[in-house]
């Protein structure tokens, strides 16, 4: 825990320096409009870096939530991750319904180890489920894709 | 204050509000009994929906789930030894103890007798405590407001399990995050980086479904998929009632724990699992009985369950009349009333008092709706927990991106969701809490705000603040509070709310 601590530590440190540089390209003091945009994130910054020292000097005893085997080898955490990322990342493009498909199945399959007769039930229920309640019941605009213009053809759904 | 209870009762007395306050109730009693789900993490997925209704009823859907999670966790505390919930950590020492004795029952119905009989205590308090209180804050100026924020802050961060380093690296993270956007005194464009979606900030939901929904799934994915061990609750109502001993211990317990657990719930950081602990160790030293204790002694079930109660009562009034949440559940709810337009804090009494009584009088009938829910149908929760890992991490996987899209419409923040995700599992397996980041996040626009306002009045001028008793009083406790958090790090760790 205390190495892992003292990581977050490191990473807040780079994080000050970087919106520190940035914020100093802001007005700290307007002599019209007095304080100016910069001042209180440059003075956030500073103490950002402070506190970083501070979790760095004292990173705290204990073990690492989750136990401290590296989520890296375990394959469902790898799954759900890349389903995770998969998602955002595709979503612009192959809209809610196909990406969501896809994330769940990969998930069941690969991450779960689920047989594909499970995997595809499940996935197909639950985009069909998230897309009725959101988008037909609650009337929430969907990403568009191929899927979503087609059923927005039948009025069920209405596109971003 | 009889008019403004009535008016709030004619305000739940619709059909939608009634459905909502149920379906708050049941849903926080649901994730109250499924470990790891967190009341953070479901008021967050239900933000984007909560969007859909009107401002009354969004408050009084996430309140429901909030004072509901108090009561859900208890089962799974008393019957499986594993806390559903924080606040109901403390409960799995006597409560478990007395399910192995037999007395499941007895220990469930105290709790949830306990719960009601705190829960209305709370929600009085909550009622007679706002008006006065509002009052005082409306003559608060800039330098007041800052100062008392920067209290609020330092508080919570003394009080994280973390210790108060990680507690003020995520609260400064927070107020960072909340600096993102246009400003809004001069419209400046501040780290933007030239992406549209960022000019308004960024938003809540991202930030709260990554930070608690999709860091829970990836958490959900390192867990096995293990069978729990369940203790059978009693299939009659009868067996659910204590005998007459166990009534006559519950007693004082059960009133000191309303008491006690309603005015934590006021602190900053305080809320129902500080509450909880407090009261458990208030009973273990005042009982006629201490050999029992963590034996299955009453009297640490009834007096937690009824502090957490009235603590999660109590931190609405921080929350209605000064605009400011004392944990990361509130702060969510804050966030959710100012997506809204509506701005919490001593004005609310008159500006839109539909909906500070409309809250009020569904915090009664949740509680009497919890009473009803919770003996009869413990069974039903209780098979809650039978529901495979694999089907609740997927659906929260698709309802967190759905909901981060349908806020903002934008694609940037369901990257931006997925990019809090792995952020805040990485900062919770380095055992910090992401409590004091949401709460300075929501808090952050109002703190730099009041002091960029104290700053102009006063021309720079930062000793100005010597003439302004109250806030000057706010600042020293501050200072204190930080300076006491970093001498004394030994103290012992409380929870922080939130699930987190």
């Amino acid at each position: 825990m205390r190495g892992y601590a003292r990581g977050v530590g490191i990473a807040a440190l780079i994080f000050a320096g970087l919106a520190g540089w940035e914020a100093s390209r802001l007005q700290t003091w307007s002599p019209f409009e007095g304080p100016g945009p910069g001042l209180v994130p440059q003075i956030l910054a500073v103490l950002i870096a402070i506190a970083a020292i501070g979790v760095m000097a004292a990173p705290g005893d204990g073990e690492l939530e989750g136990g401290e085997a590296s989520p890296l080898r375990s394959r469902c955490f790898l799954a759900y991750g890349a389903a995770m990322l998969g998602v955002a990342i595709a979503l612009p493009y192959l809209g809610f319904i196909v990406t969501g498909f896809a994330a769940t199945l990969l998930v069941l399959r690969f991450g779960e180890n689920r047989p594909m007769r499970e995997s595809l039930l499940w996935s197909v229920a639950l985009v069909a489920g998230v897309t009725l309640l959101f988008g037909t019941a609650l009337g929430v605009p969907f990403p568009e894709g191929a899927a979503e213009r087609l059923i927005a053809s039948f009025g069920l759904l209405r596109l971003g | 204050m009889m008019d403004g209870l009535l008016q709030g009762f004619g305000v739940l007395m619709t059909f939608q509000n009634l459905s909502l306050c149920l379906i708050g109730a049941v849903l926080g009693t649901l994730v109250g009994v499924l470990p790891g789900l967190g009341p953070a993490t479901t008021i967050a997925l239900l933000l984007p929906i909560s969007l859909k209704l009107d401002p009354t009823g969004a408050i009084i859907l996430l309140a429901g789930i909030y004072y509901g999670v108090a009561y859900g966790g208890t089962i799974t505390s008393v019957l499986m030894r594993i806390p559903g919930e924080a606040s109901s950590v403390v409960t799995c020492i006597d409560g478990y103890a007395m399910a192995r004795k037999g007395r499941a029952g007895a220990a469930l119905g105290i709790a949830a007798i306990g719960s009601f009989i705190a829960g209305t205590f709370g929600v009085l308090g909550v009622m007679l405590l706002s008006p006065p209180l509002a009052e005082l804050v409306i003559a608060f100026g800039p330098w007041e407001y800052a100062a008392l924020m920067l209290a609020g802050l330092s508080l919570i961060a003394f009080f994280a399990a973390s210790g108060v380093a990680k507690a003020a690296l995520m609260a400064l993270v927070g107020l960072f995050l909340g600096s993102v956007g246009l400003d809004p005194i001069t419209g400046t464009s501040r780290f933007t980086f030239g992406i549209p979606a960022l000019v308004d900030g960024v938003n809540i939901a991202p930030l709260a479904l990554g930070l608690f929904g999709l860091s829970e799934l990836l958490f959900l994915a390192l867990s096995g998929d293990k069978k729990p061990e369940i203790l059978r609750p009693p299939s009659t109502l009868l067996g659910f009632m204590p005998n007459r001993t166990e009534w006559k211990r519950s007693a004082m317990p059960i009133a000191r724990g309303s008491v006690l657990g309603f005015f934590v719930g006021l602190l900053p950081g305080g809320g129902a699992v500080l509450a909880s602990f407090l009261s458990y160790a208030v009973e273990k030293r005042l009982t006629k009985y201490p050999e029992e204790f963590g034996k299955g002694a009453i009297e640490g079930v009834a007096g937690p369950e009824s502090a957490n109660n009235s603590g999660t009562a109590g931190a609405f009034i921080p929350l209605l009349t000064l605009g400011i949440p004392s944990n990361a559940v509130t702060a969510l709810l804050l966030g959710a009333l100012l997506v809204h337009g509506v701005q919490p804090g001593p004005m609310i009494l008159e500006r839109q008092p539909e909906l500070y009584w409309g809250v009020i009088a569904s915090m009664y009938l949740g509680n009497f709706i919890l009473l009803v829910l919770n003996l009869p149908f413990v069974g039903f929760f209780v098979r809650a927990l039978e529901v495979p890992r694999r089907f609740m991490a997927t659906a929260i996987l698709l309802v967190c991106v759905i909901g981060t899209w349908s806020t903002g419409l934008n694609h940037f923040d369901v990257l931006l969701a997925a990019a809090f995700g792995i952020v805040g599992f990485l900062l919770r397996r380095g055992g910090f809490d992401l409590g004091p980041l949401v709460l300075a996040y929501v808090l952050g626009p109002t703190l730099e705000r009041s002091l960029r306002q104290a700053l102009l009045i006063s021309d720079g001028d930062l000793t100005q603040v010597v003439h302004h008793p109250i806030a000057l009083g706010f600042l020293i406790v501050s200072a204190a509070v930080l300076l006491s958090g970093l001498v004394f790090r030994k103290r012992p760790a409380v929870v922080q709310d939130g699930g987190s």
